[in-house]
């Protein structure tokens, strides 16, 4: 992070001088702080906004029962897990919060998923297959209600229609199906 | 704005037929991400600073002028190559592209299918691991990375055959 921020600022800086825009350079750096508190602003109300229902929505279980009909279908990606363990209800529910939109709410239910994991496989040294899946898929994130992008529409006066969602949901769901093949093909070639 | 409508108005629904103390569960929840938002923001305002130098430096005249062949324009580019690193800051490239380009506009849609379609690799899988405490990543990062790049190629490739 630090290289990227560095080359960002030395590179920003030295073409400056070639285009001669160095003398709005400063007035530029100034006022970057008043809008990183705007962004801010406007990302962070959405951020406590969501968490709030979220937390209704975890607190009446209707993650947990989501999470019931993916047992199944889940199965085909995690051929290794026990269908009854925690770990695997945990990858559910996790995943039933990242298609709801509940980013913020994933990632915990997720850490425990990833820990739960590594302390039911054998040694809890080297990572799993199922546990790179994991990461694979949740890396990708399949939304089905991409609930920050449509707040964030919509505080820059802008529209969602259905149709944007829908190409939203096609694309996650286009990444979710290319993590899944490429984990496939990383494990089976890794195996030879 | 109909479908978020719904959408919330079925969670709270479904919070009050369980008989949860929704008001109490919203509170719990808005506190619980404050601390998320403080650990949020001195990120946010370095990375603010050097994208508003790099991307006022008139590096995007001197790109626009040079490489028009693909008709993205580089804040885009800088938008997804930022994706898997920090989320936040692409962000406030999604949000300069709402400024100059207006978020009805077809660049605005592609920069926020851009946002929407992939997480923060790199944050993700360090996250993960180092909460097992393994160090062997495997071929962790290198699935993630190559579904990020293959995914920006397919949207774009999609959008500029169908849309522009």
């Amino acid at each position: 992070m630090n290289k990227i921020w560095c080359f960002l600022l030395i590179v920003g800086i030295f073409i400056s001088i070639f285009t001669g825009n160095i003398n709005n350079l400063g007035n530029i750096m100034i006022d970057s702080s008043r809008k990183a508190f705007e962004i801010f602003f406007q990302t962070g109300i959405l951020i406590l906004f969501w968490g709030g229902l979220f937390q209704i929505a975890i607190d009446s279980g209707m993650v947990k029962r989501f999470s019931q009909y993916l047992k199944k279908p889940l199965k085909k990606i995690y051929p290794e897990l026990d269908m009854d363990s925690y770990a695997y209800e945990l990858i559910c529910s996790n995943m039933v919060a990242n298609i709801l939109g509940l980013g913020a709410a994933a990632t915990p239910i997720g850490l425990k998923a990833f820990k739960e994991m590594a302390k039911e496989s054998s040694n809890g040294k080297t990572v799993t297959r199922s546990m790179l899946t994991f990461i694979a898929i949740n890396c990708s994130c399949l939304t089905l209600v991409p609930t920050t992008i449509i707040s964030l529409r919509k505080l820059n006066n802008g529209s969602s229609s259905f149709g944007l969602i829908l190409m939203m949901i096609a694309t996650t769901s286009i990444s979710t199906f290319l993590a899944i093949i490429l984990d496939r093909i990383f494990y089976k070639r890794s195996k030879l | 704005m109909i479908v978020i409508v719904i959408y919330i108005s079925f969670i709270i629904l479904y919070g009050v037929i369980k008989k949860v103390n929704c008001y109490e569960s919203f509170k719990n929840g808005v506190s619980s991400n404050y601390r998320i938002l403080l650990d949020i923001f001195p990120n946010l305002l370095a990375l603010v600073f050097a994208v508003e130098v790099f991307t006022n430096s008139g590096i995007i005249e001197l790109f626009n002028k040079y490489v028009n062949l693909l008709s993205i324009p580089i804040e885009i580019v800088i938008q997804a190559f930022l994706k898997p690193i920090s989320s936040s800051s692409a962000l406030v490239m999604m949000l300069k592209v709402f400024n100059t380009y207006g978020t009805n506009s077809n660049l605005g849609l592609l920069s926020s299918i851009i946002q929407g379609c992939s997480d923060t690799t790199f944050y993700i899988v360090t996250l993960y691991f180092s909460c097992v405490k393994i160090k062997d990543y495997k071929y962790a990062l290198k699935v993630g990375l190559l579904t990020d790049i293959l995914t920006f190629i397919i949207v774009s490739l999609f959008f500029i055959i169908f849309v522009f």
